[in-house]
């Protein structure tokens, strides 16, 4: 046996050297080979992030499907009707509150209103300014259309939205984030007759423009299209309060 | 020797193609560097033999403390991002080809010396 033990000692360590290597290239297969446990740390790091994504979205599927089973269950317990019946009047609803929203584009009567600089010579020493649209006129103007009674607006083709701000930009009006030059058409729909009177009366915003010489025309239509906005409105502070509670 | 040595190779290669053996991907650069003391210890061996030399407890453990001190380099190799690794291929790869080299000269000196007796004789 002693004259065997340095053959069975090399032929173990040789019996090794085959079985590594063997597994070694099965593993890494010539390709994975030199890449340092810090970058499979890395990766590691990534897998288990995706896998946390992918469980977020499985809740979410798993909710979804809660909600699918729970509307099966009332249409299965309501009869067909009753459904349909619910269908509109959640769609009617939908629409009155994108119709109010501003996301919907919108059909009626109503006045087409244009308000452009003035071309009159200036006076001696007399400013510009007086002879220009400003972001004030055009508010006055919505303003006034507003109270009576107005049910959508749109300056130069953009919607004015519960929460559209208009301001003073140059020479230019920007409404909405988009810059408008002159001349400017507000679309109004709503009571043509009314709006037109009130825009027009001896005191009223037409004849305040018109005496600093500015543009103002008002034009009633049975038929105007008013686009809607084209971004979806978003809140980023705004959340429903639930529950009653005073204030 | 030759023959006992041809014959683990083969019987490893054997047992890891028939046994499915497999591990985690971050150890297989301390296998390699396992693999490699190994090798260096058997061309070590097979010098040593060739010397006259041999000696069972060097042989082994010299491949236990080989694998040893190059799985230690690899890791505070990459606890310190210093690709210490480096060190024990250089050695290893070096040592090994060193040795071959004198074996490779035993074995040719050997051939030589016979054939010179060959010639003697006749």
């Amino acid at each position: 046996m002693k004259k065997y033990e340095h053959q069975i000692a090399v032929f173990l360590i040789c019996l090794l050297i085959g079985f590594g290597i063997v597994v070694q290239a099965r593993i890494t297969d010539g390709q994975k080979l030199y890449v340092s446990p810090g970058v499979i740390s890395d990766y590691g790091a990534n897998i288990e992030s995706e896998k946390m994504t992918a469980g977020y979205i499985n809740e979410m599927y798993k909710e979804g499907m809660m909600k699918l089973d729970l509307y099966n269950q009332i249409y299965d317990e309501t009869n067909r009707k009753d459904v349909n019946d619910m269908k509109e009047s959640l769609e009617s609803e939908l629409d009155k509150l994108r119709i109010l929203n501003g996301t919907e584009r919108v059909e009626g009567p109503g006045v087409i209103v244009t308000v452009d600089d003035g071309t009159r010579a200036l006076l001696d020493g007399e400013s510009i300014n007086n002879l220009l649209v400003h972001d004030s006129d055009i508010l006055l103007v919505l303003n006034e259309l507003r109270r009576a009674g107005a049910e959508a607006l749109s300056v130069n083709g953009q919607r004015i939205l519960p929460t559209t701000s208009i301001n003073c930009s140059g020479y230019t009006v920007r409404i909405n984030g988009t810059t408008y030059a002159r001349p400017f058409m507000i679309k109004a729909i709503g009571n043509g007759r009314r709006m037109a009177d009130c825009l027009l009366a001896p005191e009223g915003v037409a004849n305040s423009l018109k005496d600093w010489g500015i543009q103002f025309q008002v034009r009633l239509t049975d038929h105007i299209i008013i686009d809607a906005y084209e971004a979806e409105p978003e809140f980023r502070y705004m959340t429903k309060k639930e529950g009653e509670d005073k204030n | 020797m030759i023959v006992v040595m041809l014959l683990g190779i083969a019987v490893g290669i054997l047992i890891g193609f028939v046994f499915d053996f497999s591990y985690s991907v971050e150890y297989s650069f301390y296998i390699t560097m396992g693999l490699l003391a190994a090798i260096d210890s058997v061309v070590g061996a097979v010098r040593a033999y060739m010397e006259g030399k041999y000696d069972n407890l060097i042989f082994v453990s010299g491949f236990v403390i080989n694998a040893i001190l190059a799985g230690l380099l690899t890791f505070v190799g990459d606890k310190l991002g210093v690709p210490l690794y480096y060190a024990a291929i250089l050695v290893f790869g070096g040592r090994m080809f060193n040795n071959l080299a004198v074996a490779r000269h035993i074995v040719i000196d050997n051939i030589r010396a016979k054939k010179s007796q060959n010639n003697d004789e006749k």
